[in-house]
């Protein structure tokens, strides 16, 4: 074999390992980024799950917020309709104060706190009007009182003039001890008595 | 003098061996350099077009509920409403001593 045919043979063997060594390189820097490619849409498939995992966490969370609102939003507007009939109720009230009925009705709160104070000397506290009637026939309502109560009670009229719808606030002479039968009480204590009773008369429901 | 010249082929082809080694580590290099690129690129990736269409989404489904139960708050207030002169007579009667 001449130097000619010998360096022929050498390079040519040469070529054919650059050949390989490039072939293997491509390969290697294909999969290269075949893999990257693949491992970046894993990357986005698993955080675009996290965002829309978030999200629907934020939607279950946003809607049962809207829906607590939506519940108060009806026990807001059941609780409007309660307070309108207690406005109606003072409503009738005032009307009430000018009826005929109405001084059965403080003869009957006065025995009442009588009773609830048990005492026999009491002092009457009511508003300017009821005090102008109070006055002119506080010894027939003493006696209908004392009929009421079943003993001698002995009422005695305040000077005093409250700024109450009607009714009356009944005291011991020394006005330590009270017994608040002003309508604006009796309205008070029936929005707490008479609540559930309410909202069930209206709604057929209890609280 | 053969021998030396057969020297100076071999180390011309191991040269050329070399260079190809070169460019291929080169060539497996940017392959790398471009894998983290995507990478990176998928790390840094947004969502604001989803993240927008579903608050979108969650808005309406929040004012579709609010309106569900402000019709029937309204269609309670109403069937309560006609009940009001019922109630206002029984918390009158209670409050009169009447009852």
């Amino acid at each position: 074999m001449g130097i000619e045919e010998l360096r022929k043979e050498i390079l040519e063997e040469a070529e054919k390992k650059i050949k390989e060594i490039l072939a293997e390189a491509e390969v290697e820097a294909k999969k290269i980024v075949e893999d990257a490619e693949k491992k970046a849409s894993q990357i986005i498939e698993s955080r675009r799950e996290s965002v829309l995992k978030s999200l629907r966490e934020k939607e279950r969370s946003e809607l049962a917020i809207a829906r607590i609102e939506g519940k108060r939003l009806i026990h807001n507007k059941k609780w409007d309709l309660v307070n309108e009939v207690f406005e109606k109720v003072i409503e009738k009230l005032r009307e009430f104060r000018e009826s005929k009925e109405y001084e059965d009705v403080l003869v009957n709160y006065i025995a009442d706190a009588v009773k609830h104070l048990n005492i026999d000397k009491v002092l009457v506290t009511v508003n300017e009007d009821d005090h102008k009637m109070l006055k002119q026939k506080l010894k027939s309502i003493e006696k209908k009182v004392s009929k009421l109560v079943g003993k001698n009670v002995s009422l005695k009229l305040s000077d005093k003039k409250l700024r109450i719808i009607g009714g009356v606030i009944v005291t011991d002479m020394d006005e330590m001890i009270i017994y608040n039968n002003s309508f604006e009480a009796r309205v008070g204590a029936a929005k707490e008595e008479l609540a559930a009773d309410v909202l069930n008369m209206l709604f057929g429901e209890g609280m | 003098m053969e021998i030396n010249k057969l020297l100076e082929i071999e180390r011309e082809a191991e040269e050329k061996i070399k260079e190809a080694r070169l460019k291929a580590e080169k060539l497996v290099n940017e392959a790398k350099k471009k894998a983290q690129e995507i990478i990176k690129e998928a790390e840094a990736k947004e969502f604001s077009d989803i993240e927008e269409e579903y608050k979108k989404k969650i808005q309406e489904e929040k004012k579709k509920v609010f309106r569900e139960y402000e019709a029937e708050a309204e269609k309670i207030y109403k069937k309560g409403s006609e009940n009001v002169d019922k109630a206002v007579d029984y918390v009158l009667r209670w409050i009169l001593g009447v009852e």
